[in-house]
């Protein structure tokens, strides 16, 4: 039952759940940002290296009142990641039976934000929209050589199963939290955000192969797992640098 | 200010609320989500029906040695190993009338590279039997083997058994007086007087074993008595189902072992002796004992298409237990007992095994092909080819069938076959019968016939859309709750309720409400074979069978054949569906095209993962 898609689930989860463990430890660092008093104008410009659970990434920024309580933002973020040769125990403890899987995770946007401070500090809320390059391939097979009756199947033979998630929306809204300008005060400044992109519940291929075909029906069982997944949540913590004056 | 601060906080209360809120939407993603392995190592089943000759149904062996009926068998010859149950198993047994034979999976014999093994059977109560098999294809293909009762011989066989004196010199090991052994027709059940067979031990003869070593009585001996069964078989119609080997055959020597020509055999009469004295077997003799065997009058020539006639020439083969093979012992003569008037075919017999006089048509250099075109580009179409031997009395005789095929052509296709007739040649310079049926129906689509198939255009058929046809979807279930996806050339049975539950065939211990492979005039199954249709991205076995196929206000019993993974214990899963309303207004809730169709669900829940097929030709002669 616990079987090979726990490691689509987990790089699924990862983009959801991972994002929720960093806010604590980036909170203080962007609160020594904030309250800065605006003395830039409105044409001000700025660049960010993000670190998010999207990937990493670079932002220009560029304000667009002269109070500074909008921020335009573009830019994009991207992660890839090879997971290889991950097992997992499709049987019990008492009679495993080890699939071992193969990931291509890319995790990316490419989006376009506009940052309002309502209050004129460094508290902001964010809207937006991105192209999402979120995706997920997955290849997995038996490990080990399986019995019918007499007969040795090697895992060649058994078959495969082949996954892929991807978002059903590729321009996704986005909406978020945050403190800490863009085009810092300063010449640098470090800012926190939290928010969500929805992307529509995930869109999931799933095929198996050769005696593993009867499991290709489970796609339907995926696809209604997945489907309140609509939500991908981004943390993010921005290294910001104003490069105008 | 305080207000300011306030709504501060009010707005940051609502965000992380809103974004913290989608974390907690995420369902296990693998809650309720199987893996399934599809046990297909092994090819599609062929089947080999093993049945009573003489009931046409199964065996009928004691339950308590052979519990649910089932007798164990083995299989030898130089590919054996290669041989497996569905479920990879390499121990086999006759199930409800049937054995289930696969390959592994990518082993594809050819007419070239052929798979051959034999089938060892031998229940007590029938003769055993030792039956080649030759595939050349992967594809399913049906056997036949039917076996002779000792208690309930075939029409016209007789069965002797007695223990005449025989006298042995202890000097040279030979009788001293002639033994001569007539068939008993008291027991038959013909109805009239059939032909007998005379056995005659000459003076002078050694009794050997089956090493050739003479058989010596105990010191002081010099009689006793030569415990003798002898199973005569005229060629009546049951006795030819049970012809050792089947009467098409490859395996015929000579007697050096030099292979002769592929070709049918026409028996005039089969004899099958064992001798025993004490617990040793006569196995040989030291100069060959005379078996005359009568011919029956009616008895045609094949070389002559006349009945046998006095100085007509025959062959005797003889054929060992547990060999696959016939040699050809010798040429005989018939010739008319001067004291009975009855024509007698003489055989010269050197040992002991079943020896038989027939004689041998050679087989067409080309196999049977056979051309299908399904038009119809919605849907696939079954066809039930039946292949006739003509006589003058009865064209179309159920003895006299030759061949039969279930074939599925897809949709639109052609299709130009012969392994779905096992590469069958058939006999030069003979006229057939060919017709075409669909399932379920009696009328022929088409006959054609009599004529030659040897060398002559293939036959063909090309089926046009019908209006009429309804399609069910069928679902089978494992009991892991998955579906299963039916091999190919899977049969699927359907018979009126009514009429299977009413029907009681066989005798003694094998009596049973009648089962699809049972081999008897007017078995009232139907037999469709599974198709697959992909349906909302997902492939479904679908069958398809004419609107006049299942009637109104009938309840029909709808079969599959399962491998259950123990043994060959293949078994039969039925679904007894509700009431027919109108089968030709059954809408289809699935999205199958078509104007009548419906989703029927076959259902079953045994722990079996192969499905398997069961391939008998149901044509209406």
């Amino acid at each position: 039952m616990k079987k090979i898609t726990t490691i689509f689930l987990l790089m699924t989860i990862g983009i959801f759940v991972k994002a929720q463990e960093q806010p604590a430890s980036t909170n203080p660092v962007s609160a020594t940002s904030v309250l800065v008093e605006d003395k830039l104008g409105s044409h001000a410009w700025g660049v960010s290296l993000n670190l998010t659970t999207n990937g990493i990434g670079l932002e220009l920024s560029k304000t667009l009142t002269a109070n500074r309580k909008l921020v335009a933002r573009i830019g994009g973020n991207y992660l890839a990641y090879d997971l290889k040769d991950f097992p997992y125990n499709n049987g019990s403890k008492a009679k495993p039976q080890y699939l071992i899987a193969n990931a291509n995770i890319v995790l990316g946007s490419i989006g376009a934000y506009i940052d309002w401070h309502p209050f004129g500090n460094a508290f902001k809320l964010t809207g937006g929209a991105a192209y999402m390059l979120s995706n997920i391939k997955a290849l997995a097979q038996l490990r080990d050589s399986t019995l019918q009756g007499v007969i040795n199947i090697p895992p060649d033979e058994v078959g495969q199963i082949n996954a892929e998630i991807k978002p059903s929306i590729n321009i996704a809204p986005y909406i978020g939290i945050g403190f800490g300008r863009a085009i810092p005060k300063n010449r640098v400044g470090v800012s926190f955000e939290m928010g969500t992109y929805y992307m529509g519940s995930p869109n999931v291929d799933f095929s198996c192969t050769k005696m593993l075909e009867p499991t290709s029906s489970m796609k339907t069982v995926l696809s209604d797992n997945l489907s309140p997944n609509q939500w991908l949540p981004r943390l993010s913590l921005n290294i910001n640098i104003r490069i105008s004056k | 200010m305080k207000i300011y601060n306030s709504i501060k906080v009010i707005i940051l209360t609502i965000g992380i609320a809103c974004i913290t809120s989608v974390f907690y939407t995420c369902k296990n993603p693998i809650k309720d989500f199987k893996i399934s392995i599809k046990a297909s190592a092994t090819t599609p089943p062929s089947t080999i029906q093993v049945y009573d000759v003489t009931t046409n149904t199964r065996l009928n062996v004691d339950p308590a040695k052979y519990p649910n009926g089932n007798v164990p068998i083995t299989i030898s010859g130089k590919d054996a190993y290669q041989i497996y149950t569905p479920g990879g198993f390499q121990t086999f047994s006759v199930s409800q009338g049937q054995i289930l034979i696969s390959l592994r999976n990518g082993i594809n014999p050819t007419v070239d590279n052929p798979i051959e093994f034999n089938v060892n059977i031998d229940p007590d109560g029938y003769l055993p039997i030792t039956y080649p098999i030759k595939l050349t294809s992967a594809e399913p293909t049906n056997f036949q083997i039917g076996m002779v009762s000792l208690s309930n011989l075939p029409k016209g066989s007789t069965v002797t058994t007695t223990a005449p004196p025989v006298t042995i010199d202890t000097v040279t090991k030979k009788t001293t007086t002639p033994i001569v052994i007539k068939t008993d027709t008291t027991n038959n059940t013909g109805g009239t007087p059939p032909p007998v067979a005379i056995v005659t031990v000459p003076t002078g003869t050694q009794l050997q074993d089956k090493d050739g070593k003479p058989i010596e009585l105990p010191a002081g001996d010099t009689a006793t008595t030569l415990t003798t069964e002898l199973v005569f078989f005229p060629p009546t119609e049951q006795a030819l189902n049970s012809f050792p080997g089947g009467l098409e055959t490859s395996n015929i020597q000579d007697t050096s072992g030099n292979d002769l020509k592929e070709g049918t055999l026409a028996p005039a009469g089969w004899i099958n002796i064992d001798m025993k004295i004490g617990n040793t077997e006569v196995k040989n003799f030291s100069t060959p004992i005379v078996v005359n065997m009568e011919v029956d009058p009616n008895t045609i020539n094949p070389n002559t298409d006349v009945p046998y006639v006095e100085g007509d020439s025959i062959n005797i083969y003889s054929k060992s237990e547990g060999d696959e093979n016939w040699v050809l012992e010798s040429v005989a003569g018939i010739i008319k007992n001067p004291s009975s008037g009855k024509l007698e075919i003489p055989m010269s017999v050197s040992h002991l095994s079943v020896w038989a006089a027939a004689n041998f048509s050679v087989s067409c250099s080309t196999r049977f092909t056979l051309n299908l075109t399904n038009d119809d580009t919605e849907n696939s179409s079954n066809f039930l080819i039946c292949i006739y031997t003509p006589s003058t009395s009865n064209p179309l005789a159920k003895g006299n069938l030759v061949k039969s095929a279930f074939i599925t052509v897809p949709a639109g296709a052609n299709l130009s076959t012969t392994t779905e007739f096992n590469n069958w040649k058939p006999t030069a310079g003979r006229k057939y019968f060919v017709q075409f049926f669909e399932p379920g129906n009696q009328t022929p689509l088409q006959s054609i016939g009599p004529t030659e198939l040897c060398g002559s255009t293939p036959p063909s058929y090309t089926s046009t859309p019908s209006p009429n046809k309804m399609v069910f979807k069928v679902l089978i279930r494992c009991s892991n709750g998955n579906s299963v996806l039916l091999p190919a050339g899977t049969k699927v049975y359907y018979v009126d309720n009514t009429v299977y539950n009413n029907m009681i065939v066989g005798t003694g211990n094998a009596q049973h409400k009648v089962d699809p492979s049972d081999n008897i005039p007017g078995n009232p199954w139907q037999t469709v074979i599974a198709g697959v249709k992909s349906i909302g991205g997902t492939n479904f076995n679908i069958i398809t069978l004419p609107s006049t196929a299942l009637l109104a206000g009938s309840n029909y019993r709808f079969a599959v054949y399962y491998d259950t993974g123990v043994g060959s214990s293949g078994s039969r899963e039925d679904k007894l569906f509700p009431e027919m309303v109108n089968p030709s207004q059954i809408q289809d809730p699935t999205g199958l095209t078509g104007p009548t169709l419906t989703a029927a669900q076959l259902e079953s829940y045994r722990g079996a993962v192969t499905l398997i097929p069961v391939t008998l030709p149901t044509c209406p002669f």
